[in-house]
């Protein structure tokens, strides 16, 4: 049955990706006429071209995409390698009736090969057809594929979520998600669209809100108030939509040994992670969250093209008890009851460090410029800070790994699987060494530089029982896979 | 074939796997060093001369200064003062630098893993098992050419341990240590 040798042309994408021609270039400013002339000139021929080289087919064995103006690529996508094939319309496409089909293979965080901008039947009628391949290539036998998409949406229906949200969990995750950063990307944004803001504020002013406008002129105090109130107002709200707009009836699955996962209101996205592709796991909360008992969860990723990793949101927002149900189903790793703590020696490393950049700070001012002795009254604060983070450092060697909690703020638990482990690494430096203490780290795919799950300031030979415990562990875990 | 250095087949390795140690028990890891392998003592020139070759550079920037300065009536030192400190300063600096970190510069290819010692001020112990080899290089560059000398660089899918470097082996060495690695890379799903 070699029939689906064919190529299909998306016809509305063509108008959709010239949508942004039309929005740009109505100011009367010459230079935005210069970049639509620019823009006219370039893009749209190149987005032309694009349309044009942009070539994808289907043959019995392969997904074959083309595409590229200048520099062209050609992915050529294993039918047996797809994982999940997922069709996302966001509310423009919706309009249009167009969609995306993104297709996985094995666990990448990032999709494959994504083909944008296809009629929303060519979509259903691409995915039938590459299942159909699935299919038959699991009847003759090679049993190498991975798709259990029919397993799943069969079963979708009746199986029970291991966890979803409710609108109320949704809205109560966005209130505890202030953030200023998307208020800041909505100004920069406005200030983008609409170069004299301005114009907009006087006419508001002018209008409802006179009387407000002659008491604020009147008191620096009530406009500074004001002024944070509202910014604290808007991070909230914004917060909250953000929060809506991603996680709303969101559910994650378990079926096989793969998790599903599947939320968003404007964009619904649908995703899969493999839970051998999983490398490690992440707890989050900030204090403000953990006095009212919410967690976050994510798991650390790897694609099957090793550059690609990520983490991806597995339990948004959820009670320990919850989290804990989570990952017994998941298996492998859980929470453990009690941690160790590091050397108290840390306490002190890590108030003298804050103390000399204090100071490396402050001590030009206090000579060149002004007198900085109120710099002495971070003192305290960063005794408390030091203590703060030791309180919060601690670590615990299970059966299954290793576990790494630290951060004040920032709290960040890591479950990390023996057998997930990459280099298993001890460091010290020169003062480190003089007060026997030693750094110890373990690698593990995909790791966030930024957020490294290394545990500072334990005495030295705790650091060494700990690093040959777990390696022997390694070990064993290796010779049982093995046999 | 250099002291120390055990040759292992897959099926030692698979023997060796259960339950055993990769840290002699000693005290600060200073005298679990007699156990591992030193580099090449040739390194130590090459080293010199690379450092030596940044602090020159270091030298005659201080000296382009100083003569731009030299009708300068309020300058710090008097002329060639500047030059000459840099020039003992680079000199001692790339002269012992180098021979220190060769002192503290260890390794060994145990039967499962590939154990790494270094670092003068932040002493660094890593530990590769080898069944988390991704792949291997050995390189070499102008000056370790010219002294046969290579460095092998481990690639791992971790992240801050992506790529670990051994630097300064013989190049037969090397390319020894490579081929016997290789056979440990696995196509181990992740």
């Amino acid at each position: 049955m070699t029939l689906l040798q064919r190529m299909v042309v998306s016809l509305p994408a063509l108008g959709f990706i010239l949508l942004p021609v039309f929005t740009s270039g109505d100011s009367t400013a010459w230079f935005n006429l210069v970049l639509a002339g620019v823009y006219a000139m370039f893009i749209i021929p190149w987005i032309a071209l694009y349309y044009i080289r942009f070539r994808y087919w289907i043959t019995p064995t392969e997904l074959v995409i083309h595409s590229g103006v200048i520099t062209r690529r050609k992915r050529n996508i294993p039918i047996e390698r797809i994982q999940n094939i997922e069709i996302e319309q966001s509310p423009l496409p919706r309009l249009l009736g167009t969609a995306k089909v993104a297709v996985y293979t094995a666990g990448s965080a990032k999709a494959e090969g994504v083909l944008e901008y296809v009629g929303v039947h060519d979509a259903q009628e691409i995915r039938e057809s590459l299942r159909q391949m699935q299919r038959m290539m699991q009847e003759e036998g090679s049993g190498q594929s991975d798709l259990q998409d029919e397993a799943f949406h069969v079963s979708e229906a009746t199986s029970e979520p291991i966890f979803q949200m409710s609108t109320r969990r949704v809205f109560t995750a966005g209130a505890f998600h202030f953030s200023l950063l998307y208020l800041a990307a909505f100004f920069s944004l406005l200030q983008y669209i609409e170069p004299d803001p301005t114009v907009f504020f006087s006419w508001l002013l002018r209008g409802p809100l006179d009387p407000w406008r002659a008491s604020i002129e009147s008191s620096p105090w009530l406009a500074g108030i004001l002024g944070v109130l509202t910014a604290a107002f808007l991070g909230w709200t914004s917060g909250i939509f953000i929060s809506v707009n991603r996680f709303h009836q969101f559910r994650l699955d378990l079926i096989g040994n793969k998790l599903h996962r599947k939320h968003g209101l404007l964009t619904l996205a649908e995703g899969t992670i493999p839970l051998k592709r999983v490398q490690s796991l992440i707890i989050r909360t900030n204090p403000l969250m953990q006095r009212f008992d919410w967690f976050r969860l994510e798991l650390q990723t790897l694609g099957i093209d090793l550059k690609e990793s990520g983490f991806q949101v597995a339990v948004p927002f959820a009670h320990r008890h919850e989290i804990d149900a989570v990952l017994e189903l998941i298996g492998g790793m859980s929470i453990p009851d009690q941690f160790e703590s590091v050397s108290r020696i840390t306490i002190r490393r890590f108030a003298l460090r804050m103390s000399i950049a204090a100071a490396i700070i402050l001590l030009p001012f206090h000579i060149w410029v002004a007198d900085m002795t109120w710099g002495l009254a971070l003192l305290p604060l960063i005794l408390a800070l030091s203590i703060a983070r030791y309180r919060n450092m601690g670590f615990a060697l299970t059966e299954t790994g290793f576990v790494v909690r630290k951060g004040i703020f920032r709290k960040h638990m890591w479950l990390i699987p023996t057998e997930k482990m990459q280099a298993f690494s001890m460091d010290g430096n020169y003062f480190q060494r003089r007060l026997g203490v030693q750094n110890v780290y373990f690698d593990t795919a995909g790791a966030s530089p930024m957020q490294p799950a290394e545990l500072v300031d334990i005495p030295i030979g705790r650091a060494r029982e700990i690093v040959n415990d777990l390696y022997t562990a390694f070990s064993a875990d290796q010779l049982a896979s093995k046999s | 074939m250099r002291d120390g250095v055990v040759v292992i087949t897959r099926d030692t390795y698979m023997e060796n796997t259960s339950n055993k140690s990769i840290l002699p028990n000693t005290e600060a890891g200073v005298a679990s060093f007699s156990e591992l392998n030193k580099l090449a003592p040739e390194i130590v020139t090459v080293w010199r001369i690379k450092t030596g070759i940044w602090m020159g550079i270091f030298m005659l920037a201080v000296l382009v200064v100083d003569i731009l300065n030299f009708f300068d009536s309020d300058k710090l030192a008097p002329f060639g003062v500047l030059p000459a400190i840099a020039l003992i300063v680079g000199f001692s600096i790339s002269w012992w630098i180098p021979s220190l970190r060769y002192a503290y510069w260890r390794y060994a290819l145990q039967p499962t893993e590939l154990v790494l010692v270094h670092g003068i001020f932040n002493r660094v112990h890593t530990v590769v098992p080898l069944r988390r080899l991704q792949h291997l290089d050995v390189s070499q560059d102008l000056f370790e050419r010219e002294y046969e000398l290579g460095k092998l660089i481990i690639h791992t899918a971790g992240t801050r341990s992506s790529d670990v470097s051994l630097p300064g082996l013989a190049m037969s060495e090397a390319e020894r240590l490579r081929d016997e690695m290789k056979t440990y890379i696995t196509d181990e799903a992740l």
